[in-house]
């Protein structure tokens, strides 16, 4: 079962879009993940596709058929709900046979499939309590059940692991995957965590100001993000997004502060230049000039968070190996050593330029902290 | 560090403080005894003076024959019982109670139900449906009872006007047995639906919208959902509001004195309208409060059987 969306659009008042020309193809047995911060439209996005929400503009098909005025009903669709919305009077088995009694499914069939859906999920021994009576957790796949043991293929989920402690988020995560992989589920999965996304889903859709930004496997979006928004919203530390100057020919200038050459001449402009914390290398103690200074020290365990600023105030994100010791006011040199991503003025991706750059020579450093 | 291990290391402090704890405890416990009392004085006085003592008073009342004002004269026993439950004016009486009951709570509790479920919705104005339809509450019995004459009022009244346009039989409502029981319990239910109203609309707006929302997807009909979800949901509530409406059925007085009297042909002749018949009009102490015992009898075993047997079907 293949989901297409042609620009498909949603306003609630005349003329007040709050998503436009949403456009994609999900193929059938996909993991497919909608991600974007709260408030992008992510979710009206997945309640239109489910049919809770009228559609304003475009066209949603469904295994090639027209689905946008369908009821919710006749869409071959299940949903797993944030709050899970499991019935607090049924039992797990009444549950999960609620959308197979509603469909007057024959009644062996629907004790067959709730069995086998109940033992798909291991909740055989807690399959005559009550909601109440379950944990987080259990309660999750009690809604994971009753979406399996409905006969459509194409599993819409709203967040479905939000309200799980981080540790069960992150089994989940996994068992979720390996479920869906299973029984070929064509999932749709509205998240704000990005680390969920890129984790679990074959392709991301990114939502952003009523539009999509960018839709690719986890590895594009890390790799070739198409914009600033995209760039900064994946990966743990953020990337480091840094005004740019053409210095030179074939050479930037980084927030007044780091050099980065570049392989292709590029126009006079204002540029934004992007670059991950683990591809800025902290260099050894006097072997270069000192260019950003420590504000605040993180540390994980297996490494340490700096937050530090560079001699013109532009603050930059570092990753720092743990044995290592910071401390705020320190002065560090650090240089690009992976790679660097410009984007023009507007943030749409230009090129990328792989690592290996040096840093900024000394005496632009120095004029600039004098500055 | 060594600071913070060193009072854990000192248990041997506690249990000596325990004891000392526990005997203040047991001193307070006393005074807290005199607190209850003093707290609950007041009220224990007023439920005393006004429930307790005349609730053994017409017990023991129920045992005698009384005076034209209420002074017991001659100890009978059971007699007063006997007389009543022989009586057929009696059975006719708690037969009406019966239907009048049964009316009054089945059409209560549908239309309350009804009007919830209608003003949920999330329409234009709907805001002023919601007020109009528990604005019953706030209408006092005389003011709906005198409203409600002129509406069955012969020849002139709305329903025989509207009877009268569609060529339907004059009927004298409320000079005619049947329906002058069907006009009490149109104007009680009307009188009660304000309240229903106002209960199941804030048990229907407690349903969490995802539970629709899922049962929409997993395929169930607006009816499916209606009798599966919202039924279920609210059992509770629909629990709490026919044992209220049971209990105010069976005590309904105003509207029936103020539209019937009782009549015609004692057909609205309900138990409580018969017990204040028999103490203030005929002066029949004695028997009124036997009748009072059934009714309260009675009252309490329904409200029992309701616990017992919804209680099973409220499932949460």
């Amino acid at each position: 079962m293949s989901i297409e969306l042609k620009a498909l659009g949603k306003e609630y008042t005349a003329g007040n879009w709050v998503l436009e020309n949403v456009s994609a193809h999900i193929e059938s047995g996909e993991f497919f993940a909608i991600v974007g911060p709260s408030g992008c439209g992510k979710s009206t996005l997945l309640r239109m596709i489910a049919g809770l929400i009228p559609i304003s503009a475009g066209e949603l098909q469904i295994d090639d058929q027209v689905a946008t005025n369908l009821p919710p009903k006749d869409r071959k669709l299940t949903m797993v709900f944030q709050s899970y919305a499991l019935f607090p009077f049924l039992s797990v088995t009444d549950n999960v046979a609620f959308g197979l009694k509603a469909r007057k499914f024959p009644a062996d069939e629907v004790k067959e499939r709730v069995e086998k859906a109940i033992n798909l999920v291991n909740l055989d021994e807690f399959k005559d309590r009550k909601p109440r009576d379950l944990s987080g957790g259990q309660r999750q796949r009690v809604a994971l059940a009753r979406a399996i043991a409905s006969d459509a293929k194409v599993c819409l989920m709203d967040e479905p692991l939000s309200n799980l402690d981080a540790q069960l988020r992150i089994k989940m995560r996994t068992e979720l995957r390996n479920l869906q992989q299973e029984l070929g589920l064509t999932v749709i999965y509205v998240t704000h965590d990005q680390v969920e996304a890129m984790t679990m889903a074959d392709h991301i859709m990114v939502l952003h100001n009523h539009e999509i930004q960018q839709i690719g496997t986890p590895l594009d979006i890390y790799n070739r993000p198409a914009n600033t928004f995209v760039a900064s919203f994946f990966g743990t530390p953020r990337m480091n997004l840094l005004p740019a100057r053409v210095e030179a020919d074939r050479e930037l200038l980084l927030a007044n502060t780091l050099k980065l050459g570049i392989q292709q001449p590029l126009p006079v402009a204002e540029y934004v230049v992007g670059i991950r914390p683990n591809a800025l290398r902290i260099l050894p103690q006097g072997t270069g000039e000192p260019n950003a200074q420590v504000r605040t020290v993180e540390y994980l365990g297996s490494e340490i968070i700096l937050e530090a600023e560079l001699a013109d105030g532009t603050p930059i994100e570092l990753v720092a190996a743990a044995q290592e010791i910071y401390n705020v006011g320190d002065w560090l040199s650090i240089a690009i050593d992976g790679q660097a991503y410009i984007f023009d003025h507007d943030g749409q991706a230009q090129f990328m330029v792989e690592g290996g750059l040096n840093h900024a020579r000394g005496d632009h450093a120095g004029v600039q902290a004098g500055a | 560090m060594q600071e913070g291990i060193t009072p854990a290391s000192k248990p041997g402090l506690k249990p000596k403080a325990l004891p000392q704890s526990g005997a203040k405890g047991f001193n307070l416990h006393v005074n807290d005894k005199w607190y209850a009392l003093a707290f609950l004085g007041p009220s224990l006085l007023i439920l005393g003076v006004f429930v307790f003592y005349p609730m053994l008073r017409t017990l023991y009342l129920s045992l005698f024959l009384t005076d034209n004002v209420g002074r017991p004269t001659v100890f009978i026993g059971l007699q007063n019982y006997v007389n009543l439950l022989t009586s057929s004016a009696y059975q006719a009486s708690l037969q009406a109670t019966a239907v009048y009951v049964i009316g009054v709570v089945a059409f209560t509790l549908i239309l309350g139900l009804l009007l919830a479920q209608m003003a949920v919705r999330k329409l234009a104005g709907i805001q002023w449906f919601r007020t109009i339809f528990s604005a019953t509450m706030g209408v006092s019995v005389s003011v709906a009872a005198i409203f409600w004459l002129f509406i069955f009022s012969p020849s002139v009244g709305l329903f025989d006007q509207i009877g009268n346009l569609l060529h339907l039989p004059l009927v004298q409502w409320l000079t005619t047995p049947g329906p002058a029981m069907i006009a009490v319990i149109i104007s009680t239910v009307w009188m009660n639906l304000g309240f229903t109203f106002l209960i199941l609309f804030g048990a229907l707006q407690m349903v969490p919208q995802p539970l629709y929302e899922a049962a929409a997807i997993e395929g169930a009909s607006p009816s499916y959902q209606f009798f599966h979800v919202t039924i279920p949901m609210i059992s509770p509530t629909l629990f709490f509001t026919s044992t209220v409406t049971l209990i105010g059925a069976f005590k309904s007085f105003g509207l029936i004195d103020l539209m019937t009297a009782g009549g015609p042909n004692n057909a609205t002749n309900l138990m409580v309208y018969q017990v204040y018949r028999d103490a203030f009009l005929n002066g029949n102490y004695g028997l009124a409060s036997a009748e009072s015992v059934i009714l309260a009898v009675i009252i309490a075993l329904f409200t029992l059987l309701q616990f017992k047997f919804l209680e099973k079907r409220v499932t949460y």
